[in-house]
């Protein structure tokens, strides 16, 4: 079995998707509390007309970790004609609904409005926006703040979510080769679940990795179009390195600054520490030589102990004595019918 | 064209011994010299144009003796050597500088002459390996050509049968000698209508073989002697059977069809005998008194001669080929195959030859509403004469029959149905049937082709071909596809049942032409390993229809090299 085959059974672990069973409770509560705050709104005559989900739910990019909550980005839209003038008004409606279920922490923050659950670790953030034309306008505003500090602010909510997913600069497999780029995201945020302290993991933004893994991403499919997970990773990661993200504050000290691609394009790691900066900066260039030498290492079972040094038990180190290559058993795409091209 | 007094002026400077012919009205050179004491004239006729080696020809060839390279030819009453400096075809030669060209030429001349001249033992060789090409020139062109379909060269004598009346080409308008145990095609056989009722017989021919053989005779005179001492090669024992069995009969026409090795390998020769009134072979010079002797062209025919010409492989004739499929690329696969010298090719597709093939297929018309396979095999037996390929209307699944299966030495796909193929190749695991497979398909809108080769007994097997490069999982398309799967691929010209890919019918030839070069290496042992091959097209005809094309299209650039088929991740291999 090729080392492909093991990062592929470590993503599986690691990987979130909305469908898990994991998230099963979790998914059921959203959904439930989605359609209290529909009918909520609706009875106050702001009917809601779109909904979806940001974060990382919407680009397939989640990974498990045990320690922390499950995030739902949910955004409602309600249309620009029903809208009031004041955006803390419907705000206020989210709120209490939350309230009324339940949730703790349940507050009105500038962006969103967001509350937390704790027996099922759910951690909810519902962004509202009013909608006309295709252009967005998100609600801003807290429970007291005054006039000036409330608006409806021109806002590009599924742009960022759609430049994760677009797959317009792979050429040729563009499909094949956006799952790949997924793939290095989670395998990046695992790593930093695990290499950093948790004080530091909190400073060290999901989007901040997804966005520099998207500009810097270097898909690897050999010749015959075989994955090489390891080698897209380690690509990636050196292109990253060399990708102007880090700027020196001299004595091999950095700061990292990554700009968000769309709307509003503001640097998501604005007032980050240089601790914050440098850590991440020496992280990745010693992740980078650890997968140089996994590159170099023939040996299946090297190479998993290896990526488990980096990864964490997650990514499994086959037993030397059951052998890394037997009998594998006959798995199956799991697709019923495939349209084909081949004839003769 | 060179101006005569340049040229000879050039040649005497090169210190040539060059005159012009004092006749105007030819644009003659003659060059004199001598080799090794014997004085040698060359004449050049000057052309219009230097499209090739400039020629020069041996005047008074008979004073020299036979040299090698050298035949007489006629012009305008006189005898001239033509010399053969060497293949001309198979130089360059400088048009732009005639004066160098005609030099070197002269000099390239001279060399085959001096050579021939100095080194006696090298000419007798030279003279022996060109026997045949020698022989021809004491040949009298004029008369029928005789075929010869016997193998062995033993000693025989058989019936001549005369051409069929008004055919002047074709295998019909020759003489035919054929030896009972020709093997033919059957339909090869009934084609040339050599049955008695239609060709009348001429006479007799014996074959003979010879231990040793002089170089040929230059001029037709000589004939009569030369083959009065040619009997001398004749094994003893042959020689006694040749006295009292063969040649007892009584006839006015004879062919005697020697053969003997020479340098070059076996040749062949023919003389004719011809008398008044009826004699038996001539085998003293009293006998010979009553005959009129002519040499005449002979062509043999049989596999041993004729198929290597094509570059056909006789080790290949005792393999056994199943081939799946006569489609466009199944079609020209039988083709190639039997080119090559396979002959023990079973043809299996139970579709029928239609119009909408006509463009696409190697079938010719006249094979309309015949089944596809029995159509590709009757053809076959007709235009490679010992081919035994045969039709039959039976489909991969129903071939799942391990004993059949087991006969052949390699069982060719070629039926762009990866469903099918795979179950096939499921039943081949289960039932452990240890044939070499080859897999052949190819992709729409011309952007390539591929071929499997799954030797059991090796790493590799048809489904390293469809391990899902995403997954690792078995797939549902070969990973060695240049078309992304789950796109409209097919045109639809006339509802439902007439959809099909579009491909050209070059794009089958291709295909079918890289799939026979696989087999045909795995037949001659050349590759023993499972592999993958795969041609590569342009991308016009795709992206006009916008469909996707994989990574492996864009990076592919290892079009029609052989590679190892084996994927690590193919649970069925490891
Ligand atoms: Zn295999």
């Amino acid at each position: 079995m090729s080392i492909q085959a093991k990062f592929l059974n470590f993503h599986d672990k690691i990987k979130l998707g909305r469908e898990d069973d994991e998230y099963k409770s979790a998914r059921e509560k959203d959904d439930s509390i989605l359609k209290a705050v529909k009918k909520a709104l609706k009875d106050e005559g702001y009917p809601v007309i779109e909904d979806f989900l940001q974060g990382s739910q919407s680009t397939a990019t989640a990974v498990k970790h045990p320690a922390d909550d499950f995030d739902i980005d949910r955004s409602v839209v309600i249309a620009f004609d029903d809208a009031p003038d004041d955006p803390v008004k419907v705000k206020k409606i989210v709120l209490k609904v939350l309230e009324d279920r339940g949730f703790k922490n349940a507050k009105i923050k500038t962006p969103c409005v967001t509350a937390d659950y704790s027996s099922l670790s759910l951690h909810i953030d519902i962004p509202i926006y009013r909608e006309q034309n295709g252009i967005y306008e998100l609600a801003i505003g807290k429970n007291n703040s005054n006039d000036e500090n409330k608006e409806w602010s021109n806002s590009d909510p599924k742009g960022l979510r759609d430049w994760i997913n677009s797959k317009a600069n792979y050429i040729g497999s563009a499909s094949d080769k956006l799952k790949q780029f997924k793939r290095t995201v989670r395998y990046l945020k695992r790593w930093r679940d695990v290499k950093f302290s948790s004080a530091v993991v909190k400073k060290i933004f999901s989007i901040g990795l997804t966005v520099m893994a998207k500009e810097k991403f270097q898909p690897n499919f050999d010749d015959n179009g075989k994955t090489s997970d390891l080698k897209a990773l380690r690509d990636t990661i050196s292109a990253i390195l060399n990708g102007w993200y880090f700027n020196s504050q001299g004595n091999e000290q950095y700061k990292v600054s990554v700009d968000l691609p769309t709307s509003p394009y503001r640097d998501i790691f604005d007032g980050s520490s240089v601790n914050t900066g440098t850590q991440l900066y020496n992280k990745l260039t010693s992740l980078k030589n650890k997968l140089d030498k996994v590159i170099a290492e023939g040996d299946v079972i090297k190479q998993c102990k290896l990526l488990n040094e980096i990864f964490g038990d997650d990514f499994e180190v086959p037993s030397s004595t059951s052998n890394a290559s037997t009998a594998a058993k006959a798995t199956y795409v799991t697709a019923g019918v495939a349209g084909t091209s081949q004839g003769a | 064209m060179v101006d005569i007094d340049e040229l000879v002026e050039h040649l005497c400077s090169r210190d040539f011994n060059c005159q012009k012919s004092p006749i105007n009205l030819f644009k003659i050179i003659s060059v004199k010299l001598t080799i090794s004491g014997k004085p040698i004239e060359l004449i050049h006729l000057l052309t219009d144009e230097i499209t090739g080696l400039p020629v020069f020809s041996l005047f008074s060839p008979n004073d020299s003796g036979q040299l090698a390279h050298v035949s007489i030819f006629d012009f305008n009453g006189l005898d001239l050597g033509s010399i053969c400096v060497n293949d001309r075809d198979s130089v360059s030669v400088n048009f732009s500088m005639p004066l160098l060209a005609i030099e070197e030429s002269l000099r390239r001349h001279i060399d085959i002459l001096t050579k021939g001249i100095t080194d006696p033992e090298w000419n007798r060789h030279e003279l022996l390996r060109e026997f045949s090409s020698n022989w021809l020139g004491v040949c009298d062109l004029k008369n029928k050509r005789m075929l010869l379909t016997s193998a062995s060269g033993k000693l025989e004598e058989i019936d001549v049968l005369r051409p069929l009346p008004n055919n002047n080409h074709g295998v019909n308008s020759y003489h035919l000698a054929q030896s009972q145990d020709s093997d033919l095609s059957a339909i090869a056989s009934l084609h040339w209508n050599n049955n008695k009722s239609k060709r009348t017989l001429a006479g007799k021919a014996i074959i003979i073989p010879l231990i040793a053989v002089e170089p040929a005779p230059l001029t037709k005179e000589e004939l009569k002697n030369w083959y009065l001492n040619t009997l001398i090669n004749i094994e003893p024992e042959n020689k006694q059977l040749l006295n009292e069995q063969y040649g007892r009969w009584s006839s006015r026409e004879y062919w005697i069809i020697f053969n003997v090795d020479v340098p070059s390998g076996k040749t062949w020769f023919c003389l004719h005998f011809q008398a008044n009134k009826k004699h038996s072979l001539p085998l003293t010079t009293e006998q010979m008194k009553h005959w009129k002797i002519k040499a005449i062209p002979l062509r043999l025919f049989n596999k041993e001669n004729v198929l290597p010409r094509g570059g056909a492989n006789l080790d290949l004739s005792y393999r056994r080929v199943a081939l799946i499929g006569a489609g466009s690329v199944g079609g020209e696969i039988a083709q190639k195959l039997s080119s090559a010298g396979i002959q023990n090719l079973d043809i299996f597709d139970p579709d029928y030859y239609s119009i909408d093939n006509l463009y696409r297929h190697v079938l010719p018309e006249e094979f309309l509403e015949l089944s596809k396979a029995h159509g590709l095999g009757w053809q076959l037996q007709r235009q490679f004469l010992w081919s035994k390929a045969k039709g039959s209307s039976r489909k991969l699944l129903s071939l799942r029959n391990r004993q059949e299966l087991m006969s052949y030495d390699l069982i060719i796909v070629a039926i762009g149905s990866p469903t099918h193929e795979r179950l096939f190749k499921e039943y081949l695991i289960e039932n452990d049937v240890d044939v070499p497979v080859i897999n052949t398909w190819l992709e729409g809108f011309g952007v390539g082709g591929h071929a499997t080769l799954d030797i059991p007994a090796s790493k590799g097997c048809l489904l390293c071909a469809y391990v899902c490069q995403e997954t690792l999982a078995r797939g549902l398309n070969s990973n060695l596809n240049f078309i992304e799967a789950n796109q409209n691929v097919t045109i639809n010209l006339a509802g439902c049942g007439e959809q099909f890919i579009s491909y050209g019918a070059l794009c089958s030839a291709q295909t079918g032409i890289m799939a026979s070069d696989l087999a045909i290496k795995f037949l001659e042992e050349k590759i023993i390993t499972s592999s993958k091959v795969s041609w590569k097209g342009s991308d016009y005809d795709a992206n006009d229809n916008s469909i996707q094309l994989t990574h492996r299209y864009h990076q592919f650039s290892d079009s029609l090299q052989i590679k190892p088929l084996h994927d690590e991740d193919c649970d069925a291999c490891s």
